[in-house]
């Protein structure tokens, strides 16, 4: 029995090692399952300390990991492949004896056939076939990972923290290290190299740049050489990945401004893992699930360059190489991309996984620990009314000052969907809250003006990003529409599935950024775009293309609209019809423009000069609102990491709804609507909903009376505002939008 | 690889055999499949080492072939693959179907060699080829009406070539070991066969689901089922290789059953191994034999997938005749064998241990429309027959569409007589009289009609949703567009087309294109589409009821104004619809109330509120739907004579009150009746239309246009006390009328639905409610009977 350190590092000895056992049962061996793997290195990694001492390959860099060590990986499934058939056991054979062994294949990408054997070709047909072949065909289920989109920094680094306790072991590939150094120096010689710049607030906007349009220039997260190499579609998923860590570390707390590209090592890489023993290990997880996943780490070993395999290399006898084996017949493209080289996307041969669950902040307890969330949530609710202020606080001065947004604001990034109800294909989201801060239209302006820098991310964005650890700022223009791909797409060619700017975990907060929205022509991908985008904050499903069909995947990802002037995308599921019954409208706060940026359409004749000194005030005044935000968070009790675990475990925690609170609504209900026909349904939803998120952010278990009042009497708030908004803009068609083909 | 080659520089790469599927070369004897010492291991293998007995296996499907008889429709014996096979000598087939049943069945093969065969089916079609071509070889052409191709040429002459050396060989004192010889200079049979081996999978197999294809299945023959996304052109697989040599003009032949092959070089004949002249070949393509081959992708359906995973896809080659059977978006169940193909060469070498999977097609049907519902329809048959016999089909129905929406029963009601449809009549000079139910729901916003129409889709067994600005270019019927590809004029089918013999839910009619709005006309009455453009003239079937919803053409209905006025509609067009609601969002106390308890519920619980019914699942309203179509009721002679009296009556009335423009009784008035009168007749699963069917499809019709105008305000006419009132007095005069004191419930009930629109619920209520204050009493299920106060008294 190896020493337990020594399993971590060399799992793969124990998979030997059960698969020696397994080999005198040939009903183990036929399936290929049962043979102890998991329970095996489970036991061993107890042993050695817990997962703790396991390295995450998502926290570390991967030049400091060995190749077939055991890492742990967490990311969001971004796609499920079709399942590998590869060679679960094979005959090797001496050359100079001709003694054969039997070898397996499961947790490895190679065979391991030392100098002066050759590998018996594999069995066909079946075991009638085979002539007395004891090779088997196994199978096994790829899952293309990301790293969590969106992730904050203050998350990221906080993760870093977290598994700062395994010491990984040396980089047993110098060669790889030495290769590292020059893709980083091309990174940041590439100016906004991803990873490399993580400072500015409008990493965001520029990592959502690098995906709306797709660029194919060498821009990959690991340099040009390997991108290459990679099948487009892996090549901007993993760039995309990679980017969103750009999500700014900015705000409160101890985060440095690049301290996301820091913690991580200035590099996440997406990771292609290897699903094996589907009934011992619970089956395939979901895709944009995030997920925490043990296995073995298997980096390219000596693969040589392509060149040198056709110049000859020495390999069994017959003479691989020379010609194209292809010949034009498969489809080379598939495989380029479901086979990206490891040196570019590591593999990981899974032994067990585990779904995150809950909101996946690293800083409290897993969710899987209920009794220690429960205690953090205990702790919490004592502070709850500090911890409450502040993060209101915060989001009021990231507004301006607007009490009543900031309110509103704080009860939607709470809001999660407690329930489905309805048929299959109508349904509704109950606890869906889609939020809209529109502020008024900008003045008429002369068209020749250009538009005005807005700040990006706005302030809210950034306080969003410092409090929660899923976000994404999505800018919404006629442009972006029409160029991005806001849902996943299977690719007919390489059957993968697109990367989209949508597909966010379950918990992430949405800001889509409609301020800039001018006129203009949507395009078909761009109809698509703007409804599966309200789609997404209307009734939290998310549609994917499958070629010949659409799947609705249900998400949970609150959807805050910015605009100037009447909200295109949060109107736009009533708009498009085909967007179905079921949805929620967004629930409208008007807003002052400076509060959410906005432009206030006034332009100076030299337009040049004006954008830059613009933009230079705008820089100063965003410092100016970081810094209030950052005092408003430090002051609550615990400081900024406090207020963070807060935000998530009220977002967890669903208040009830009483008989008698129930009684009281519907009581309020007929009322209102003998008073206002307008009055119907979605409503008394929304009462309802505001009303649970009320008691939430108390940490309340049942709304209380109080809670009701206070919904009323907010809701009272904003309906003024709303009729003070109509009487003072008179209509105007089209509101700000763009206009639909 | 274009057959007209000259000569050819040899396409195909030089690869090692290793990975490579056994490549036999015939005269050549080039490789051996396995390395020698294999076989000799064969000894030591683990799991099943049974060797079937191939050539054992042969003789009894020779025998087989030649012997098995089944009984045709006519009661007599036929010798199914005897005749099938003259065909194939005959020239008039090329496909032999071998449905694994049949083998099954027969005595002297039995389910074993079933077995065997269906799991190791590539190396069984091989085997049956040779029993068949053994079959073949004893029969004798009996029809010579097809003839020789240049494929038949060139085997003629080389089998003269064949027998000519072979004489020669004789001549010279060679036929001692001529017995090696034969072996050698023999065909591969593929280059000689005109036929290909079809297995039909067992009829109880049922397909594998796409998502359950494990690695346990490599070998075995299969049946998927799935949507096909991709399919490649159809390109010409080599199947047979043939080689002349430079020097002594032998012709070599290669027979090609992987991707990939070695090609010959050394002319392997005697004449040059003699002469040492070393004699180079050169591969002719005109000689060779070619298969179309094809690659598709299949796709999951989206009812097969599990929620939030992705799609699963599987690879089919097609060959000869299964090649060109789909095309993408098709659904095709497939049964084919599933194999493995290793990567080679260099790309193994990246790919590591990796193998390549897809089913080898044996045969490609397609399916019209999903498989699920056709079998879910055998299953339900028994829960139909419950529902139909629990009685009050027509109440639970109507409530069960769209359960979560609330109140609006008649409207439901009306919809679910729109899915049963009337009987369409074809008169004896060709004119069709439709009996699909045209709807039109119209109203204020968010009262849930799109929630309806979508519900509607959802349950009809065929149906298309769509809005009436129709997000594709070719519209609601159809239009005709130029392949870009090819420059010919294609025909596509709008929604309506696409809806023949279903239902065609058209949301936003009010905002339609002018195109489908005049198209619409002959769509709703002749339900057809007559295309004359681009030079192409045709009528298309649209056999749909339509479903349309509307909203006003301003923000609330406005009651002062007309229908068509209201919704911007031509009033033909809309005279078109059987049956127009007015759906309207007034505040009411007792509703609302109902309304926020509901919500309040659905927080509380995160489900809906228990229903105060039981309702059917959508499926089993189809599966309703579906068995009432089934029949045709009639209107018996009787009847027509009380229906044309009242419209006449009704014509009378209306043409003295002038006020009553809009709900003018026309031909089509009457026509809408009968339908919704045959609708009903249909639920009941009756041959006719009985006084009942009729006097409820004038109360829907009564209550559509008391919704339009809005005559009443109170829903739905009467209150529930007052009915149960109105109810009682109508039952009461009618026993006082026949002088009895007690009554059939179905006498009276036409009476109570015409005169206040009653329902059974309503008529139940009555009864239940006398019953308990001691008045009346039940006789059976359907009478009741006055209590005698003088009994009481006593």
């Amino acid at each position: 029995m190896l020493a337990d350190e020594d399993a971590l590092a060399q799992p793969l000895a124990l998979v030997d090692a059960a698969f020696r056992a397994a080999c005198d049962d040939p009903a183990r061996l036929a399936s290929g399952h049962g043979w102890g793997v998991r329970a095996t290195i489970e036991a061993a990694v107890a042993r050695a300390g817990g997962l703790a001492r396991v390295p995450a390959l998502d926290a570390t860099p991967v030049e400091t990991l060995r190749p077939g060590s055991l890492v742990r990986f967490q990311g969001m499934v971004q796609d499920t492949w079709d399942p590998e058939y590869y060679l679960g056991v094979y005959e090797l054979r001496d050359l100079a004896t001709g003694a054969i062994t039997l070898k397996t294949g499961k947790f490895s990408d190679a065979v391991d056939a030392p100098p002066g054997s050759e590998v018996l070709p594999p069995p066909r047909g079946p075991p009638a076939e085979r002539d007395g072949c004891r090779g088997r065909i196994y199978q096994r289920t790829p899952v293309f990972v990301v790293p969590t989109p969106g992730l904050s920094g203050w998350a990221a680094a906080a993760r870093k923290a977290q598994c700062a306790g395994a010491a990984p072991g040396p980089a047993a590939h110098p060669a790889r290290a030495k290769r590292a150094a020059p893709d980083d120096a091309g990174a940041g010689a590439g100016g906004r190299g991803v990873d490399a710049d993580a400072g500015g607030m409008d990493v965001d906007d520029a990592a959502h740049d690098a995906f709306a349009t797709k660029r194919t220039g060498a821009r990959g997260v690991r340099g040009a050489a390997v991108d290459a190499s990679l099948h487009p579609a892996v090549a901007a998923g993993f760039r995309y990945a990679g980017a969103a860590n750009g999500n700014a570390a900015v705000g409160a707390g101890a985060t440095a401004p690049a301290a996301g590209a820091a913690a991580t090592g200035g590099r996440r890489t997406a990771v292609v893992v290897k699903l094996y023993d589907e009934e011992e290990t619970g089956g395939v997880p979901h895709v944009s699930e995030l997920v925490e996943f043990v296995g073995i780490l298997s980096l390219e070993r000596d693969t040589p360059e392509p060149e040198t395999i056709a110049a000859g290399a020495p390999r069994g006898g017959a003479g691989v190489g020379g010609g194209d084996a292809d010949g034009g017949w498969v489809d080379n493209d598939d495989e380029r991309a479901h086979r990206p080289p490891s040196s570019a996307v590591p593999r990981l041969h899974c032994v067990s996984w585990a779904r995150v669950g809950g909101r996946p902040n690293p800083l409290l307890p897993p969710a899987a620990d209920a009794a220690a969330r429960a205690a953090a949530t205990a702790a919490a609710r004592a502070a709850a009314p500090a911890l409450r202020a502040a993060a209101r606080g915060a989001f009021a001065a990231a507004l301006g000052g607007d009490e009543l947004a900031a309110e509103y604001v704080l009860l939607w990034a709470l809001s999660a969907v407690t329930a489905r109800v309805g048929p299959a294909g109508a349904q509704t989201a109950v606890g869906a809250l889609p939020l809209s801060l529109v502020a008024p239209p900008p003045r008429a302006q002369r068209p020749a003006a250009p538009p005005a820098p807005l700040p990006s991310p706005p302030a809210i964005s950034r306080a969003l990003a410092a409090l929660a650890p899923v976000t994404r700022h999505l800018p919404v223009t006629i442009g972006a529409l029409n160029a991005g791909a806001y849902r996943p797409v299977r690719d007919v060619a390489s059957a993968l599935l697109s990367d989209a700017a949508l597909q966010l975990p379950a918990g992430a907060l949405l800001v889509a950024d409609e301020r800039t929205m001018g006129a203009g022509e949507l395009s078909t991908a761009g109809v698509a775009n703007l409804r599966a985008l309200a789609a997404l904050a209307s009734r939290q499903t998310l549609e994917y293309g499958f070629g010949p069909y659409e799947l609705a995947f249900e998400t949970d990802v609150p959807t805050l609209f910015l605009s100037q002037g009447k909200p295109l995308a949060a109107s736009a599921a009533t708009t498009l019809a085909d967007a179905g019954p079921g949805g929620a409208e967004a629930c409208e706060v008007p807003v002052d423009a400076a509060s959410i940026g906005g432009d206030d359409g006034a332009r100076a004749p030299d337009a040049a000069t004006a954008a830059t000194a613009a933009a230079a005030a705008a820089a100063a005044a965003a410092a100016e609102v970081d810094a209030a935000m950052e005092a408003v968070v430090s002051r609550a009790p615990g400081g900024a990491d406090a207020v963070r675990a807060y935000l998530t475990l009220a977002a967890e925690a669903p208040a009830a709804l009483g008989e008698a609170i129930a009684r009281t609504a519907q009581d309020a209900f007929v009322a209102a609507r003998q008073a206002d026909a307008t009055v119907g349904a979605p409503t008394l939803h929304r009462w309802c909903t505001l009303a649970r998120l009320r008691a939430q952010s108390e940490l309340a278990a049942e709304v209380t009376t109080e809670h009701w009042s206070a919904t009323l009497a907010l809701e009272a708030e904003r309906a003024a505002r709303v009729r003070a908004r109509a009487s003072a803009v008179p209509a105007r068609a089209g509101g700000g939008g763009g206009v639909l083909v | 690889m274009s057959p007209g080659h000259k000569s050819p520089p040899l396409p195909f790469p030089a690869l090692p055999l290793r990975f490579s599927r056994p490549t036999r070369g015939w005269s050549a004897r080039a490789t051996r499949t396995r390395p020698a010492s294999r076989a000799a291991r064969a000894g030591d293998m683990s799991g099943p080492a049974e060797y079937a007995d191939y050539k054992a296996d042969e003789d009894v499907l020779y025998d087989f072939f030649r012997e098995y008889r089944e009984e045709n429709d006519d009661m007599m014996e036929t010798f199914k693959y005897a005749e099938l096979l003259q065909k194939v000598k005959n020239r008039a087939s090329r496909v032999v179907e071998v449905d694994l049943d049949d083998i099954n069945d027969w005595e002297r093969a039995g389910p074993e060699l079933c077995e065997r065969i269906r799991t190791n089916a590539r190396r069984y079609v091989d085997i049956i080829s040779r029993a068949i071509d053994r079959v073949l070889l004893a029969l004798r052409a009996t029809d010579f009406s097809r003839h020789d191709g240049a494929a038949d040429v060139m085997r003629n002459l080389r089998e003269d070539k064949r027998d000519r050396a072979r004489a020669e060989r004789a001549a010279n004192g060679e036929g001692d070991d001529g017995a090696a010889q034969v072996e050698d200079d023999e065909f591969p049979p593929a280059l000689t066969r005109r036929y290909q081996v079809v297995l039909l999978a067992r009829e109880g197999d049922k397909s594998v689901p796409l998502r359950r294809v494990l690695s346990a299945h490599i070998g075995s023959l299969l049946t998927v089922k799935g949507i096909v996304t991709r399919v490649t052109a159809v390109k010409p697989q080599l199947q047979v290789a043939t080689y002349t040599c430079d020097q002594c003009g032998f012709e070599v032949y290669q027979e090609v059953t992987a991707r990939n092959f070695m090609p010959l070089f050394k002319c392997p004949s005697s004449n040059c191994e003699h002469n040492r002249t070393n004699g180079k070949l050169r591969m002719q393509t005109r000689g060779s034999v070619f298969v179309p081959f094809q690659e598709v992708r299949l796709q999951e359906e989206a009812d097969q997938v599990p929620v939030g995973h992705i799609p699963r896809a599987i690879t089919i080659h097609a060959y000869g005749e299964s090649a060109r059977k789909c095309s993408a978006g098709d659904v095709v169940s497939v049964t084919g064998v599933f194999l493995p193909v290793p990567y080679e060469g260099q790309r193994g070498l990246r790919a590591g241990l990796i193998a390549d999977t897809f089913v080898e097609a044996a045969s490609i049907t397609q399916h019209k429309k999903s498989h699920t519902d056709e079998a879910a329809a055998a299953e339900m048959a028994a829960q139909v027959a419950d529902i139909a016999a629990d009685g009050n089909v027509y109440e639970k129905l109507g409530r069960s569409i769209a359960p979560e929406i609330f109140a609006h029963d008649d409207v439901k009601k009306a919809l679910l007589l729109l899915l049963v449809g009337g009987v369409t009549n074809t008169t004896s000079d060709g004119m069709r009289i439709r009996g699909d139910i045209n709807v039109c729901l119209m109203g204020d916003p968010g009262v849930a009609k799109s929630q309806l129409l979508k519900h509607v889709s959802h349950i009809a067994p065929r149906s298309v949703y769509t809005t009436g600005k129709g997000s594709s270019g070719v519209g609601l019927t159809a239009a005709v567009t130029r392949d870009t590809q090819t420059g010919e004029a294609v025909l596509e089918g709008g929604a309506l087309v696409l809806a023949d013999m279903g239902v065609c839910c058209i949301d936003e009619f009010d905002k339609m294109e002018d195109a489908d709005r005049t198209a619409i006309h002959e769509v709703m009455e002749q339900q057809t589409v007559s295309i004359a453009k681009a030079g192409i003239t045709t009528t298309l079937n649209a056999r749909t009821s339509v479903l349309a919803a509307a909203n006003h053409a301003w923000s609330r209905y406005n009651p002062s104004k007309s229908v068509s006025e209201n919704i911007n509609m031509p009033a033909a067009l809309l005279s078109r619809f059987d049956l127009m609601w007015l759906i309207r969002d007034k505040p009411d106390l007792a509703r609302d109330l109902a309304l926020a308890e509901h919500v309040t519920y659905v927080h509380r619980h995160s489900s809906h509120p228990p229903m105060d019914f039981e309702a059917l699942d959508a499926k089993t309203v189809r599966a309703y739907v579906c068995a009432a179509k089934r029949y045709s009721p009639a209107v018996p002679p009787e009847l027509t004579e009380h229906i044309v009296d009242e419209y006449v009556a009704l014509r009378q009335k209306d043409a003295l009150d002038p006020s009553k423009t809009e709900c003018f009784t026309s031909a089509r008035t009457l026509l809408a009746i009968l339908r919704l009168a045959q609708a009903l007749a249909r639920l009941r699963f009756s041959d006719k239309v009985g006084e009942e069917d009729v006097a409820e499809a004038r109360r829907l019709m009564e209550m559509s246009k008391e919704s339009v105008h809005g005559g009443r305000d109170e829903k739905e006419g009467l209150s529930a006390q007052e009915m149960v009132t109105r109810v009682a007095e109508i039952i009461n005069e009618q026993m006082i009328a026949n002088g009895g004191d007690s009554i059939a419930i179905a006498d009276v009930m036409p009476q109570l639905i015409s005169s206040i629109g009653a329902t059974a619920a309503d008529v139940n209520r009555t009864i239940d409610e006398y019953t308990d204050l001691g008045v009346w009493m039940r006789i059976g299920r359907d009478s009741v009977k006055l209590v005698d106060p003088a009994v009481d008294d006593e």
